[in-house]
C-alpha cells in the first residue's frame, strides 16, 4: 500500500508530568536497605517498592527482602549466612527505618533506624543518618550508629548524659529469639560513620565510605581480614528493576549482589491485553422491530461463556426490568466482570428491559445486587468519566432473595473439572536448609453438585523421590507437636493427597455468610471446618467466627489418620482503611490447644497486591515455644494478571518469613468466607477496581 | 533416564478442561512465540488478502504506528454517533463521528474521550477545544487527562481511498494538558473523513485510521 500523506512523523505523545529522574532510583546496599554499601543513608525507595537482594562477601552471605511500606517507613526482612564461628550460622533480621526529616533546598533528609531489633541480634544496631543532594550527581551522607554501627572507634554514648545507662550496651538475652530488644536500643558506644555516591551516569553510580562496623566476631574468627575502615564500591543499573553491586570492604574482601526491584504500584500491561467486551448497541427505536427482538436463554449462557462469565440464574418476568446472577471466572476484578455481563444483557435482552440487576456470586454465594440503568449503559460507554458515571447512577445493595429465579437448563461450564499439571513449592527456612524446591506433578479435579455445594482433591507425586528428613532445631515442648511434625509428612516420595474436601457455601441473612468444609483440610489435619461471616456490602467492618474440628493425618498422606485430635475456634474481626492498609484482630483457642490472639496488618493494592504481616501471642510460654518465642511471619499475594497482563483470576501467596512451630497454629483451610466475599462489595474488591467497569 | 521422563513429563503435562485462558504460563508463553514466529498475538497483523476480501464501507484499515502493524476492522456495533470496530484479534476501537473515543484490548487502552468540542471546531474549520482522555491506572483506577485543542487546517494532501487518490484537506489538533501533549490530523475530502490520526495513550502511541 502506498501511503502519499503520512509525512508527518514529528510530535510523539510525551508523558509531561513526571519523566523518571534517575534520583527516583534508589541505590541499595550490601544489607538490602536503601544505602551507600555497608552503612545506611536517609533515602528511601518509591513508595511501595519491594526490592529483593542477594549481597555476599566471605563472612556475610545476606538475601534481603525489604518494603517501603509508605513513603517515609520502610522494613526489611533478611536471612543471612555468619562466618563468625566454626559450622554454619545462618539467622533471620529485621530492620526498620523512618524518614524523620524530608530533604529541602538546605536541610538534609534525615532517617532513623533500627537493624535487626528483634531476636539474637548478631546485626543489631540503630542509626540516624542524614543525607544531602549537592547537584544532581552527588550525594553525601553521614551518621550516628550504636551497636554494630558502634564497634569501630566508638565514643562514649553522649546519651550517657540522660541517663547513665546508656553508656554500656546490655547483653543481649535473647531466649529463644523473636522479642524485641529494646533494652539496647541506642546503648552503648556511638560510632560515627559517612560516605559519598557519586552518580557517574544514569546507570553507574560510585560509592565511598566509612564505615563504622567493626567486624568484631568476624576479625576474631578470621572471616574478615579488616585491613581499613574504607569501603569503595559501585552499583550498576544493568535494567531498570535489576542491578548490581560490586565492592571491596575493608582493605581486604570482595563483595557482589545482585538487587531485583519490583513497585505494585507500576504494572507493565497498564490496562489488561484481555480482548474487548461486547460493545453496547443503541436499541431499535421502531416498536415493531423491539417486539420481534426475544431472547432465548441458550443465546444468553453462550453469550456469557464468551466472556468468561457463568450465569446461573435469571428472572425476566417482569416487562422492563431483568435480574440475573452469574459467577466470574475470569476477571480479577468483579467490577470488570459486571460492565462484561450488563453488556451482553445489553446486546440481548429486549427494547422493552430498561432496568438490569445484576448479582455476582462466588463459590454459589450471592454477593451483592447492582442495578443499572440500560440508557446509562448506551450513553455512557465511552465517556472520559464513565465509569464513575456509573458508579454514581448505580445502585449497589446485598444480593436479593433467591425467589423468582430461574436456574439455567444447561451451562457451558462443566460440573466436573480436573487438570494435570505441574507443580513447584519452595519450602523455606527449613530447618538450616534457607531454602528448599518441591516439584513434581500434580492432579487436580472438582464436581459442583450445585454452585454452593462442590467437591474437590489435588494429588501430588514428587519428582524428587524420597527426601530426608531435614535437621532441625529441636525445643522439645509439653504441647503436641502440632507443626513441627510437619517436615515428616509426604517425605516417602510416593503419591500423596494434598486434599479433598466437600464444600458448602450459604447465606443466612443478606450479610450473613457461612461455610462448611468436610474432609482432608490440609497436608496435615483432617476434620470439618465450619465458619460464618458478618460483612454488609459497604461496610469495611467485617466480623467472623470459625470453629474446627481437626485430627492429625497420617504422615504418609493417604486416607488415614493419627490418634491426635483438636478443636480450634476463634473470632475475627477486619478492617479496611481508606489509605489501603488492613488489619485482622482474632482471639482464639490454636492447633496446640493454647489460646491466645492474632494480629495481621496488611497494605493492600487495588490491582491485587497484598504485602504485610501477622503475629500471634497465646499462653504458650517463649520457652516452650522454642526458636522464635512466638509465631509470626510476612506475608505477600502476587495477582498473576499483573505480570502476564491477561485476565486471570488467579494469584499467588506465600509466607515468607514464617517459623513453623506449634504455637499458635491455625488450621489451613483453603475457602475462607472473608476473601471471596469482600471481593464482590463496593467496600472491597469490587468497589476498589470499579475503575476496570467498563475495559 | 528417570529425570528426562520427568522433565518432559513437566514440560508437557499441563492438561485439563479447565478454562485455558486462565493459564497464564501458557498465555507468556504463546506471546513469546508470537514474537519469534513474526506474529505478535496482538493486534493481529493484516494480510494482503484480507485487505481486498474486506467488504466495502464495512471496514476500517488501521495502522499503529509506532509498531508498524496494519489490521482491518470489522464493524460491530452502532450506537448514535458512536461505531464500535473490531478486529480478528478482537481488539475494538470506537469513533464517535470520526474521532476516536475508546480502545479495548491494548496494553494501556484508551478507556473513554469527550471530544464533542474537537468535531464542532473541525466542522466549522478551526477553533480551539477543550478534549478529555481517561485511562485506567497501574491501580485500576480512572485517571482523566484534560488538554485544550487548537484545530486549524493546514494544506491539502493526496490521501489514497477505495475509490482511488482524493485530495484532502488536512486539519491538525495540536493537544496541550499537564499530562499529555500531541498532534491529531485529520483528512476531509469534502465532509467525508478519508484519513485521521489519532493519539491513543502514551504506551500505545497514535493509530491511522482508513475507512476501506
Amino acid at each position: 500500500m502506498r501511503r502519499t500523506s503520512l509525512t508527518l512523523t514529528t510530535c510523539v505523545a510525551a508523558l509531561v508530568a513526571s519523566p523518571a529522574t534517575p534520583q527516583d532510583t534508589t541505590s541499595y546496599s550490601l544489607y538490602g536497605t536503601p544505602g551507600l554499601i555497608e552503612m545506611p543513608n536517609a533515602r528511601s525507595g518509591k513508595d511501595a517498592e519491594i526490592a529483593a537482594s542477594f549481597n555476599g562477601f566471605s563472612a556475610h552471605q545476606r538475601a534481603a527482602f525489604t518494603f517501603q511500606v509508605t513513603p517515609r517507613l520502610s522494613g526489611t526482612f533478611r536471612y543471612a549466612g555468619i562466618n563468625d564461628r566454626p559450622g554454619d550460622l545462618f539467622d533471620r533480621s529485621f530492620d526498620l527505618r523512618y524518614r524523620i526529616l524530608n530533604e529541602g533546598t538546605f536541610m538534609p533528609a534525615i532517617a532513623v533506624g533500627l537493624n535487626d531489633f528483634l531476636g539474637t541480634g548478631i546485626l543489631s544496631s540503630e542509626y540516624i543518618v542524614a543525607s544531602k543532594r549537592f547537584g544532581d550527581r552527588l550525594d553525601v551522607t553521614a551518621g550516628l550508629g550504636w551497636g554494630r554501627l558502634g564497634t569501630r572507634n566508638g565514643v562514649t554514648n553522649p546519651l550517657g548524659a540522660l541517663a547513665p545507662s546508656f553508656k554500656e550496651r546490655p547483653d543481649r538475652d535473647f531466649g529463644f529469639g523473636g522479642e524485641i530488644e529494646a533494652n539496647q536500643f541506642f546503648n552503648g558506644d556511638m560510632g560515627i560513620f559517612g560516605g559519598v555516591a557519586y552518580r557517574y551516569s544514569d546507570k553507574l553510580t560510585l560509592k565511598a565510605e566509612y564505615s563504622s562496623d567493626d567486624y568484631t566476631r568476624e576479625t576474631r574468627f578470621g572471616s574478615v581480614g579488616n585491613n581499613s575502615p574504607i569501603n569503595l564500591g559501585l552499583s550498576y543499573l544493568y535494567y531498570e528493576n535489576v542491578g548490581f553491586n560490586l565492592a571491596y570492604l575493608y582493605g581486604s574482601e570482595l563483595a557482589a549482589g545482585v538487587t531485583l526491584t519490583l513497585n505494585p504500584r507500576e504494572r507493565m500491561m497498564i490496562s489488561g491485553i484481555e480482548t474487548a467486551p461486547v460493545p453496547v448497541p443503541r436499541r431499535p427505536t421502531d416498536p415493531r422491530a423491539a417486539a420481534t427482538w426475544g431472547t432465548d436463554e441458550p443465546t444468553l449462557v453462550a453469550a456469557l461463556a464468551a466472556e468468561g462469565i457463568r450465569l446461573d440464574s435469571y428472572d425476566v418476568s417482569a416487562d422492563t426490568m431483568a435480574r440475573v446472577r452469574y459467577t466470574n471466572l475470569r476477571y480479577r476484578s468483579e467490577a470488570q466482570a459486571l460492565g462484561r455481563t450488563a453488556r451482553v444483557m445489553a446486546a440481548n435482552l429486549p427494547a422493552a428491559v430498561e432496568t438490569i440487576v445484576l448479582e455476582p456470586m462466588q463459590n454459589g454465594l450471592p454477593l451483592s445486587a447492582t442495578t443499572i440503568s440500560r440508557s446509562d449503559l448506551e450513553n455512557f460507554e465511552t465517556a472520559a468519566e464513565g465509569a464513575s458515571v456509573i458508579r454514581d447512577r448505580s445502585t449497589t445493595t446485598a444480593a436479593g432473595p433467591n425467589t423468582d429465579l430461574t436456574p439455567v437448563s444447561t451451562t457451558l461450564d462443566p460440573a466436573f473439572q480436573w487438570g494435570i499439571g505441574p507443580y513447584a513449592t519452595l519450602i523455606a527456612f527449613n530447618g538450616n536448609e534457607p531454602v528448599q524446591l518441591d516439584v513434581g506433578l500434580e492432579a487436580r479435579a472438582s464436581y459442583r453438585i450445585t454452585p454452593g455445594l462442590f467437591t474437590q482433591g489435588t494429588v501430588q507425586q514428587s519428582a524428587l523421590g524420597p527426601r530426608e528428613l531435614a535437621e532441625v532445631f529441636e525445643n522439645p515442648n509439653s504441647y503436641p507437636n502440632v507443626r513441627t511434625d510437619g517436615d515428616e509428612f509426604g517425605l516417602d516420595g510416593y503419591a500423596v493427597i494434598q486434599d479433598l474436601t466437600l464444600a458448602h457455601y450459604g447465606r443466612l441473612a443478606p450479610d450473613v455468610y457461612t461455610r462448611v468444609t468436610a474432609g482432608y483440610l490440609e497436608r496435615m489435619y483432617g476434620g470439618v471446618s465450619t465458619e460464618v461471616l458478618w460483612k454488609p456490602v459497604d461496610s469495611n467492618l467485617a466480623l467472623g467466627a470459625e470453629v474446627n474440628y481437626a485430627r492429625l493425618r497420617e504422615t504418609d498422606m493417604l486416607l488415614g489418620f493419627q490418634e491426635f485430635d483438636t478443636v480450634t475456634s476463634d473470632l475475627s474481626a477486619y478492617y479496611s482503611f481508606e489509605n489501603g492498609f488492613h488489619t485482622q484482630f482474632s482471639i482464639g483457642q490454636y492447633l496446640a490447644g493454647d489460646t491466645g490472639v492474632t494480629f495481621a496488618l496488611d497494605r493492600e493494592f487495588e490491582n491485587g497486591w497484598s504485602v504485610g504481616g501477622y503475629l500471634t501471642l497465646t499462653d504458650m510460654p517463649f520457652e516452650e515455644f522454642g526458636e522464635g518465642s512466638f509465631n509470626k511471619g510476612i506475608r505477600v499475594t502476587v495477582p498473576v494478571d499483573y505480570f502476564f497482563g491477561n485476565a486471570t483470576r488467579r494469584e499467588v501467596s506465600s509466607d515468607i518469613a514464617s517459623l513453623q512451630r506449634d504455637g499458635g497454629a491455625r488450621l489451613n483451610v483453603d475457602g475462607r468466607l472473608y476473601d471471596i466475599v469482600r471481593d464482590g462489595h463496593t467496600a472491597g474488591g469490587f468497589g476498589d477496581t470499579f475503575g476496570r467497569f467498563w475495559r | 533416564m528417570k529425570y528426562l521422563i520427568w522433565a518432559t513429563a513437566l514440560t508437557l503435562a499441563a492438561c485439563g478442561n479447565t478454562g485455558q485462558t486462565d493459564n497464564p504460563a501458557r498465555a507468556a508463553v504463546q506471546s513469546v512465540l508470537g514474537r519469534v514466529t513474526g506474529q505478535e498475538p496482538k493486534p493481529p497483523a493484516m494480510n494482503a488478502a484480507a485487505l481486498i476480501n474486506a467488504d466495502p464501507g464495512e471496514s476500517l484499515i488501521v495502522r499503529i504506528v509506532d509498531r508498524d502493524v496494519v489490521a482491518a476492522l470489522r464493524l460491530t456495533a452502532v450506537n448514535g454517533d458512536r461505531v464500535t470496530w473490531e478486529s480478528p484479534g478482537e481488539v475494538s476501537m470506537t469513533f464517535e463521528n470520526g474521532i476516536l473515543v475508546a480502545t479495548r484490548g491494548l496494553t494501556e487502552d484508551l478507556m473513554g474521550a469527550d471530544i464533542a468540542g474537537v468535531r464542532a471546531a473541525l466542522d466549522i474549520g478551526g477553533g480551539t477545544a477543550i478534549r478529555q482522555h481517561s485511562y485506567l491506572s497501574s491501580e485500576d483506577q480512572i485517571t482523566v487527562a484534560t488538554m485544550t485543542c487548537i484545530i486549524d487546517p493546514d494544506g491539502t494532501e493526496d490521501v489514497i481511498t477505495r475509490g482511488g487518490t482524493v485530495l484532502a484537506v488536512k486539519y491538525t489538533e495540536d493537544c496541550t494538558g499537564p499530562r499529555l501533549v500531541f498532534s491529531n490530523s485529520y483528512w476531509f475530502n469534502g465532509s467525508q473523513l478519508v484519513q485521521t490520526r489519532q493519539l491513543v495513550s502514551v504506551a500505545m502511541g497514535y493509530i491511522q485510521s482508513n475507512p476501506f
